[in-house]
């Protein structure tokens, strides 16, 4: 497995990573998002510079990578009733009006898997979080036709 | 007297089966290193596990049925169709593979058991046999009806690595290792049911 070092000075940047960084970040979609931004999409390989400085870049691509691994597990395991509430936690923090469409639309979240994981693994991941997003477009359309009264 | 023919003549039949099935790979000999990248290729997907808890949960189906339009809800019942067959595969194939590698060691075993290895034959007869059981049932009926064959398949699939490391210690401790990855975590199991 890529940049997999078990030392620790791994650990210790995970440990960082995961305290410093990761805890304040609201959601585990949101985490998942943070941390595959960090994956430079040709060589495959994590970059973050305060954490190369502090350790090396080597650990610190092995913890980041170590991290990306451990959120997509847990959203894997998670029910599609769990995943929608992630989705929705990361939609509202977003901000932007049409997250929704627009994740629709340009399917980003094909790029959030960790590279090791399996074609089969990755069109799951891919399914589930299509669908939970239909089911935010459905809950919209719902408000719409339906808002509550003031 | 007739039912002892019978069970020679099964027992013979079952036998030829397994030949038939294992006989293309017969002919390339692999060697250790070979076989052991085999074993770590099957195990790079850490995720398999949690797969097969997922893909075959009644939960989600149900979720998204509540929580979308029908048109939506069949799409998604189709699509985890495809990815449980797909799932099927690859443990039938892999199970294969690991029966095959298990065959080439036992050939160099000076101890060899033939009544042990013929248990493990049938044993893994059995486990073909109730996957191809289950392919269909996905495929005519889904994978949520199929949850409690998957559970019987797995546990086909726990004996039949016991008895494989029982019969042969290195193969067993390589196939035990891709087991663990493969099969739900006992928590998980009740999950499935």
């Amino acid at each position: 497995m890529r940049g997999e070092l078990k030392d620790e000075r791994v650990e210790a940047a995970r440990r960082d990573l995961e305290d410093r960084t990761l805890a304040r970040i609201h959601g585990d979609f949101a985490r998942l998002v943070y941390l595959a931004a960090m994956r430079d999409y040709n060589t495959g390989e994590y970059h973050h510079e305060g954490l190369s400085q502090r350790y090396t870049s080597k650990s610190a691509c092995s913890a980041i990578a170590s991290c990306h691994r451990e959120v997509f597990r847990r959203l894997i395991s998670c029910s599609m009733g769990e995943l929608v509430e992630e989705l929705e936690i990361y939609t509202r923090s977003n901000g932007a009006a049409d997250v929704v469409s627009t994740w629709k639309w340009l399917q980003p979240f094909k790029v959030l898997v960790p590279l090791e994981c399996s074609a089969l693994t990755a069109r799951f991941f891919a399914l589930n979080v299509r669908t939970a997003l239909e089911v935010l477009t459905f809950r919209q359309r719902r408000a719409v036709q339906n808002p509550l009264p003031a | 007297m007739n039912l002892e023919l019978y069970f020679l003549v099964s027992a013979g039949a079952l036998l030829l089966i397994a030949v038939l099935l294992i006989r293309e790979d017969l002919r390339h000999r692999q060697d250790q290193d070979t076989f052991r990248a085999e074993v770590a290729s099957f195990n790079s997907d850490s995720l398999a596990g949690e797969l097969s808890v997922r893909i075959f949960r009644a939960e989600d189906s149900e979720f998204v049925a509540r929580e979308t339009s029908p048109s939506v809800a069949r799409a998604f019942r189709q699509e985890r169709t495809v990815l449980a067959i797909e799932w099927l595969r690859g443990v039938r194939g892999q199970v294969s593979r690991l029966f095959r590698s298990h065959l080439k060691t036992a050939r160099l075993n000076p101890d060899l058991s033939p009544v042990g290895e013929l248990r493990l034959g049938f044993q893994f007869l059995a486990f073909q046999l109730t996957t191809s059981i289950l392919y269909a049932v996905i495929r005519i009926r889904g994978p949520v009806r199929a949850a409690r064959l998957v559970l019987f398949s797995l546990d086909l699939y726990e004996k039949l690595l016991k008895m494989a490391k029982d019969l042969s210690p290195i193969t067993g401790t390589a196939v035990s290792a891709e087991f663990l990855e493969l099969s739900p975590r006992a928590g998980n199991r009740s999950a499935v049911r």
